[in-house]
């Protein structure tokens, strides 16, 4: 009842205690179309549903290599989400010239989760409409999915879907948890595949022109062609 | 300080005490034939009459088709290559390709000439393919003027080494008509042994060239690297 008085700005709360510009920007990562991601410490899978802005025009892409051993996927506002991938890009770059090391999926979150907060608290700006999943490999800890929201909170998961009805690829992929701690990455594949397919519209098969699709093993990013991404769904 | 107020009052001229470059000696060079280009550069690094390792690459890849060597100032031709490297990642995620030998070559230049007024100490030479596939080297001085050139020498053994090079690889101007390639009509195994007698014969006589000399082949099938012995005195 009193939600619309205290949601004109970032800088007033309600009386119950929320930030409403806050919430309506995770709204935002709801539009977005699906991403899952999954896996166990030795591999994980990226996984996207990709949409056009018409028929005319491309397919935007959902999956961004960060750096050899990191890549992101985002949903949400793309402009926003372009602004947050050049972040993660360019603090990769920045490692590896001051430390001389591979940027590790944790702080490469934490960095973003840092520019995200400071825009829900300050009024020049409003926060970024994308939700990321980062994932990636680092040597002490092996393989992670970390997922960042609008609010700048960071969570790792054992495996996540964001975007537009992605409840039921979450349900899916909590129903084969214990399967994906010990699987290989074939196996990781055609789960994320699968619960992808479960948040198509109408349950649609999955075209290689529609989905995108990406790896981390053997500390390795590696972003699979549409040839490649065929064959897996072949055989699911 | 009192004598050099002294000594300013005189008319005497004020030295500094203190240098921020040093000279860490060697020689590199690089030679581009028709379908390959050889870059190679030896592995001491020395200050004064002092080697400090036997074992410094001068040396590195900056992107598929690119080689970039450097002598002189050691820290200076380092930081130069890591500031280099990082460009050449944004390069990859703005453009979605590797940055080309021919870029490469001229963001050197600009990077060079950014710091006019305090130079990095550091004779380049950029060894590459280009986009046809022919071997292109590019030779500069220290604050970024630069050529494309079939081949060059940069370093402490420049003296002796380049008109041994000016001797056995002159060819035709590219100026003249009708067009010529002026690419070394040298095969790749002449090359190397060439540019091996040419570092073996510096060390000879240049104190600070010696130790060993690496050389990187570039062509259609990647980059491999050899190893040759020079004199370690």
């Amino acid at each position: 009842m009193f939600r619309n008085q205290y949601d004109q700005d970032m800088l007033t709360w309600s009386p119950q205690g929320r930030l409403h510009q806050v919430e309506y920007a995770m709204e935002a990562v709801k539009q977005g179309s699906t991403v899952v991601a999954c896996g166990n410490q030795n591999c994980v899978v990226l996984a996207a549903l990709k949409r056009k802005q018409s028929k005319l025009s491309s397919m935007q892409g959902k999956l961004f290599g960060v750096n050899e051993r990191v890549g992101v996927a985002v949903s949400g506002l793309s402009t926003d989400s372009a602004t947050l991938v050049k972040l993660l890009r360019e603090e990769s770059v920045r490692e590896e010239f001051v430390f001389g090391r591979v940027a590790s999926p944790s702080k490469l979150a934490s960095l973003v989760s840092k520019s995200l907060q400071i825009s829900t608290r300050e009024s020049a700006g409003r926060p970024c409409g994308v939700g990321l999943v980062i994932v990636g490999s680092s040597e002490d800890t092996g393989c992670q999915i970390l997922q960042t929201c609008p609010s700048g909170d960071v969570c790792q998961m054992w495996c996540t879907a964001i975007g537009a009805r992605s409840q039921s690829a979450r349900t899916h992929l909590e129903k084969h948890l214990d399967e994906l701690k010990v699987a290989t990455v074939n196996k990781v594949i055609h789960i994320a595949l699968r619960a992808l397919s479960e948040s198509n519209v109408d349950s649609e098969e999955l075209t290689s022109e529609a989905c995108e699709l990406a790896t981390v093993e053997s500390n390795l990013y590696v972003s699979k062609s549409p040839e490649e991404v065929q064959v897996y769904l072949d055989q699911l | 300080m009192f004598d050099a107020r002294e000594d300013a009052l005189a008319g005497a001229r004020q030295h500094a005490n203190w240098s921020p470059y040093d000279n860490n000696g060697g020689t590199v060079l690089a030679v581009a034939g028709e379908s390959y280009v050889i870059c190679a550069g030896d592995t001491r690094m020395s200050s004064g009459y002092n080697i400090l390792t036997r074992k410094f690459e001068k040396i590195d890849k900056m992107s598929g088709k690119t080689l970039m060597a450097s002598a002189g100032f050691a820290a200076d031709a380092v930081t130069l290559k890591k500031t280099l490297k990082a460009r050449c990642k944004q390069y990859e995620f703005q453009n979605k390709r590797e940055i080309g030998c021919v870029a490469f070559a001229q963001m050197l230049s600009n990077t060079l000439y950014y710091r006019r007024f305090f130079p990095y100490y550091a004779f380049n030479i950029v060894a590459g393919l280009d986009a046809e596939g022919k071997g292109a080297v590019f030779t500069y001085d220290a604050v970024g003027s630069y050529e494309r050139t079939n081949y060059s020498c940069q370093g402490s053994g420049q003296a002796l080494i380049m008109p041994v090079l000016d001797n056995q690889l002159k060819t035709v101007s590219p100026l003249v008509l009708p067009a010529a390639s002026s690419a070394t009509p040298l095969s790749e195994q002449e090359a190397i042994d060439l540019i091996k007698d040419c570092f073996a014969t510096a060390a000879e006589r240049d104190i600070y060239t010696g130790d060993s000399v690496e050389l990187w082949i570039m062509n259609a099938e990647g980059v491999r690297k050899e190893e040759m012995a020079l004199r370690a005195d």
